[in-house]
């Protein structure tokens, strides 16, 4: 019934490229991973290379194909969304008759093209970087097979044609980057960076999965065609529950996916795991930060975005995890003093932007927020991608992370081009016009402003500001910063290393960084048209179950809030010209040395204090409420109880010994009382 | 009756003619070289001989042959067959640290016989039939379970399984005589017709809890658990994983026997009951598995969550709910005997514990990304085989409404996840002693291989679950 929305298409090349978007990746995981990988890391790295360039080649076909042959099809319109391929691969059979099947497709639908686009280009610059990044490290032949599986599961997630397959691929993303997260994994912080990620987000994850049960189960299909479209709202919009404890079975489901991405997406306070992810080698770290990984929580919610407008309950959620987690992020990124992290930060912040536009689609204009968020995860890949590789080529120089190392470098001279296209990079996070930034976050605070959302949209501009504090900090500083401050200019490592491996630009490690600078700058122009003007993401289809009219088109609101991007403007330039003022004319280092700090800088530079919170609760609250407790009880009274009952009271000296035999008893006991209760309070009460 | 129309029933007269002769051949042959031979290829003939032979049903009085039970009973002869694999080391000189066995052919006598009653519970038609089986498939263990020599652990874990066995015992007879007293008959059609007809009869009820109180104890459901972990640390490693596989499965399958077939009528009303002994052995296993040291122990733990997830199953329909079992039993089979593989290789040198694993990633980085799969997939982390199960009994209970239950059982899993990583941590991040490299016979390598590709496609290709759905199901 689902089909009915699917455009039915038959362009024979697009359905080859499809299989070979998903083929290309996994096979260069299998060849290199299982074989060529120990013969030889060069050649490992340059086939996994090669075969992510004909990734990015197939998927250029796919899009052009699509955009061809369904989304300008006449004849098709307003069905947008295609399936390349489809096989059934799982079938639940669930007694009361309903099957419930889960497939295995490849859905093609704007944002999904969009984010194939994206993960298999992005994936390309970043492999080609890495042959020189990875250069002389000994696990190199580990690594290409690794990030090849990375990108694979990246692009599985974003082709699912269904929720099932799209928590295998999801969960698929989580053990890649666990792994990659903890390459090195002879260094324990590496080793705990990982794990944490992994944790935290199965955590959410068990959430997403209850969520998708219910809402699986209850809508009777997983498919997104399917979930998407006004039964699927409906069927689910009742109360489930009994007695005091009631809630909507639309707003639980959702509210349970969202969970997932909640996750996944590294929003407040889940996000504690993304900052410690640096402790991966850089290229994993750019990949995780652009095209893959954290933007798969954004995904979701939007691929579900029928569903979720729906929900009204469900997008206030998001709305807010997304704007709190968009200004606290940035506030913290002011403070930090170690490269990547300041840039974990700002993709933090970022991210809840792009979550937050989303929820302010409740406020009656769900089109203009949808394309708004996809539009800033679009340009959001390419400008934190060359951020990152640009940071990776600097601590490729200096052998430091330290942000106050490297502005005694003068690396301004010595890597000329790292120079420029930092600068392009920032300018575009900063949302400086005419760079790609600048149009996205546009669009953005228009879909608060066009649905009435003004604490998203006070967020939005605080973030901005903020953003372009930090981004302007971390420029300065690297670029035109001086070694005063915290440390005293002989003692610097930094200089030290430098004339130990003097400052060089490698050329497989510059050109992804050149290539990068052109999306970075251009694609917000290039790309409005696209997102914002006449070929819509948001069809009917989705208008339809959200009970949005077909005039309610993103972007016509405009006229309505023409101040508003010459006040981020100005709130962006203010925010970098402050920087520039502390950072760059009055040398300031890298702010406060420790003593002189005052409490709230103390606080930023912390994180809030939010990981030895967490540390607190699970050591302490856990193992010493939770868990040590129960083991005392286990062992001491229930143990000890039914020993004194059956009258073999032993002492403790003897317990190893001769206990034995009276604690068979004690399991008696406990087995038969467990009997006992289990029939007074389960059976049928007689 | 012609010779022919015995056909089905080959597999049980042809596995108790290998009982016998592997006890015998203990006479003629010196080193135990003979008997491992004749088991192992016995067993293989069988397994291929139920999976492929024939395919015709047949009832011989209270003895029936039915797919379903094929489909249990190849089940059974795998983990034997993946024991018998195992336990080859434990044989040799020098293969363990703890101590050689010694009497090959008994040990294995006394596996195919304890298959032989899993063989008979599956074919029950009636109750005596099915305590017959229940008996058969218990009594070897007790010997099995103290089969270390001069090992206190091993002869007080023998000792503790007589103990709670007897126990048990008595329990399942005195539920089978309520059960007779409610419905006046003892085989499963006219149970079944008697429970449709009066399903409130307290007899009943009472024979029902004191039935599922003796299947408890074999299942090692909490709170009817707690012989566990003893056991399994003192026995010895192949018997542990015989009765954390095998034994296991037998105890599902004869819980999915009783309660899918002749009990089904009740079986809604005992929702609460099963879903109160999912939570309870789901925690209680997820708790007790996160302080262990020693992996025996460990694994007892962990085998009482596992198995808090599989009563899940017991609250959906019939057929889905046998294949999800089924299933489950598979795929934890695989990843319990690549773990006991792995047990068996550390314990030729050292201590069968957590930190008997340190600096595995060294010594042989292979088997150390093997532990790391079947880690993953006993958390249930997709693509490996746990994952798919879990799934399956997940939305078994979730197509039923149990939400709250769904909820607690995902949040176990992530609790699980906890400890199951420290056993990764072992490997991976624990200093290394000075432990020389690991080096693996051709046999190892290949059996290790073989698990490890099962993790995968298992947890991928739902085709052997389809097969089994059909299989089990009808």
């Amino acid at each position: 019934m689902g089909d009915t929305r699917l455009a039915a298409f038959a362009w024979e090349p697009m359905h080859c490229a499809a299989y070979g978007i998903l083929l290309l990746p996994l096979l260069s995981f299998l060849i290199n991973g299982l074989w060529l990988g120990r013969k030889s890391a060069r050649a490992s790295a340059w086939t996994a290379t090669v075969l992510m360039g004909a990734t990015a080649a197939l998927s250029i076909i796919v899009a052009s194909g699509y955009r061809d042959h369904i989304l300008t099809a006449p004849h098709l319109f307003p069905a947008r969304a295609a399936l390349a391929f489809e096989h059934t691969w799982l079938d639940f059979s669930l007694g009361s008759g309903a099957v419930l099947s889960a497939r295995l497709g490849f859905y093609l639908d704007p944002i999904s093209v969009m984010m194939v686009l994206v993960i298999s280009f992005i994936s390309f610059l970043v492999n080609l970087y890495s042959i020189g990044y990875m250069k002389d490290d000994a696990g190199a032949g580990r690594f290409f097979p690794l990030l090849s599986f990375f990108s694979f599961t990246m692009l599985g997630l974003v082709v699912s044609s269904n929720l099932a397959q799209t928590f295998f691929f999801w969960e698929l993303v989580g053990a890649a980057s666990y792994l990659l997260i903890g390459f090195w994994y002879a260094k324990p912080s590496a080793v705990a960076a990982s794990k944490k990620a992994f944790i935290l987000t199965r955590l959410a994850d068990a959430f997403f999965l209850m969520g998708l049960l219910a809402v699986g189960v209850n809508a009777g299909s997983f498919d997104f065609a399917h979930l998407n479209g006004p039964e699927a709202a409906a069927a689910l919009n009742h109360s489930v529950g009994a007695g005091l404890v009631t809630f909507n079975l639309l707003s639980l489901g959702t509210l349970g996916i969202y969970m997932g991405a909640w996750g996944k997406s590294a929003m407040f306070p889940f996000h504690v795991w993304l900052p410690d992810a640096m402790e991966g080698p850089t290229p994993v770290s750019s990949l995780i930060h652009s095209a893959t990984m954290v933007v798969a929580g954004v995904y979701l919610t939007a691929r579900l975005y029928p569903l979720f407008s729906a929900a009204e309950y469900t997008l206030r959620v998001v709305e807010c995890t997304g704007a709190f987690t968009a200004v606290f992020a940035a506030a913290i990124a002011c403070a930090q003093t170690d490269l990547k992290r300041i840039l974990a930060f700002s993709t933090l912040s970022q991210l809840g932007l792009m979550m937050s536009a989303l929820g302010t689609g409740g406020g009656g204009e769900p089109g203009a927020a949808y394309t708004a968020s996809m539009f800033h995860i679009f340009t959001h890949a390419f400008f934190k991608c060359l951020l990152f590789l640009s940071a990776g080529a600097v601590i490729h120089a200096i052998h430091s992370n330290d942000i106050r190392e490297a502005g005694a470098g003068g690396l301004r001279k010595a890597m000329p081009r790292t120079y420029w296209a930092t600068l392009i990079a920032v300018a575009a996070i900063a949302g400086i016009w005419p760079l790609s930034g600048f149009f996205s976050k546009e669009a953005i605070l228009h879909a608060a402003l066009a649905n009435g959302r003004y604490g998203a949209l006070a967020a939005g501009l605080c973030t901005g500001a903020l953003t372009a504090f930090y981004m302007a900090r971390y420029f300065f500083l690297i670029f035109h910063g001086s070694a005063v401050g915290s440390r005293a200019p002989h003692d610097s490592r930094a200089t030290h290393a430098q004339e130990a491996h003097p400052v060089r630009e490698g050329a497989l490690m510059t050109l992804p960084i050149l290539i990068l600078a052109v999306p970075s700058a251009l694609i917000g122009i290039l790309g409005k048209g696209f997102f914002t003007g006449t070929v819509r993401l948001w069809g009917a289809e989705g208008g339809a179950s959200a009970g949005v009219s077909e005039s309610a088109l993103p972007m016509r609101h405009a006229s309505s809030g023409s101040w508003l991007p010459a006040v981020a403007t100005v709130l962006a330039l203010s925010g970098a010209g402050i920087a520039w003022y502390w950072y760059a004319f009055r040398k300031n280092g890298a702010a406060f040395p420790d003593r002189r700090a005052p409490a709230w800088y103390r606080i930023l530079a912390e994180k809030f204090y939010i990981d030895e919170i967490y540390l607190f609760l699970a050591k302490r609250v856990a193992s010493k409420w939770i868990a040590a407790p129960a083991e005392w009880t286990e062992r001491n009274i229930v143990n000890g109880a039914f020993d004194w009952m059956t009258g073999a009271v032993k002492r403790l000296a003897f317990l190893q010994s001769i206990a034995q035999s009276g604690q068979v008893q004690a399991y008696i006991a406990v087995a038969l009382l467990g009997i006992y209760l289990l029939f007074r309070f389960t059976g049928p009460g007689y | 009756m012609t010779l022919a129309e015995f056909t089905p029933l080959l597999p049980d007269l042809l596995l108790l003619a290998l009982a016998l002769a592997v006890l015998k051949i203990d006479l003629w042959s010196e080193d135990g070289e003979a008997g491992f031979h004749l088991t192992w290829i016995g067993l293989a003939g069988l397994a291929l001989l139920l999976a492929f032979g024939s395919r015709s049903d047949a009832v011989f009085a209270d003895y029936h042959i039915t797919a379903a039970s094929r489909v249990w009973k190849l089940l059974f002869t795998l983990a034997t067959l993946a024991t018998v694999f195992l336990s080859r080391p434990y044989f040799r000189a020098g293969g363990n640290a703890r101590g050689t066995l010694a009497k090959s052919g008994a040990f294995f006598g006394l596996l195919l016989l304890c298959m032989q009653g899993m063989f008979a519970l599956v074919s029950a038609g009636n109750l005596i039939v099915f305590y017959l089986g229940l008996e058969l498939a218990t009594m070897p263990i007790y010997a099995l379970a103290a089969y270390q020599p001069r090992d206190a652990d091993s002869a007080e874990a023998g000792s503790k399984y007589v103990l709670m066995g007897g126990f048990s015992s008595a329990l399942t007879l005195f539920g089978i005589s309520f059960l007779y007293g409610a419905t006046g008959s003892l085989g499963f059609p006219a149970l079944e017709a008697a429970v449709r007809a009066a399903p409130a009869d307290p007899a009943l009820w009472g024979g029902i809890f004191f039935l599922l109180g003796g299947l408890g104890f074999k299942l090692a459901m909490a709170p009817l658990h707690m012989w566990a972990p003893d056991v399994y640390q003192g026995a010895p490693t192949p018997v542990m994983a015989f009765l954390s596989v095998a034994s296991k499965a037998a105890a599902v399958a004869a819980l999915a026997t009783l309660f899918l077939s002749p009990l089904n009528a009740v079986r809604p009303d005992l929702a609460p009951c099963f879903a109160a002994a999912a939570v309870l052995s789901m925690v209680a296993g997820n708790l007790g598995a996160m302080r262990q040291k020693d992996l025996r122990r460990f694994v007892a733990y962990s085998s009482v969550a596992q198995v808090g997830y599989m009563l899940l199953a017991m609250l959906g329909e019939g057929d889905g709910s046998r294949a999800a079992l089924v299933y489950n039993l598979v795929t934890y089979g695989v990843t319990g005997f690549a773990l006991y593989f792995i047990m068996g290789v550390i314990g030729k040198e050292g201590p069968e514990t957590m930190s008997g694993l340190r600096g595995l990633s060294r010594r042989h980085p292979g088997l150390a990304v093997l532990l790391v799969l079947c880690m993953f997939s006993l958390a249930g982390v997709p693509p490996l085989a746990g994952f798919l199960g879990k799934f399956m009994l997940f939305s078994a209970a979730a197509a039923e409404g149990h939400y709250l239950l769904v909820g607690i059982a995902v949040a176990n899993a992530v609790v699980s996840f906890y400890y199951y990583m420290l056993v990764v941590k072992e490997a991976y991040i624990a200093p290394p002693g000075e432990a020389a490299a690991i080096r693996l016979r051709p046999l190892q390598i290949m059996v290790l291989w073989g698990l490890g590709l099962a993790l995968l496609v298992l947890g991928v290709c739902p085709a052997p679950a389809d097969w089994l759905a059909r299989a089990a199901g009808n």
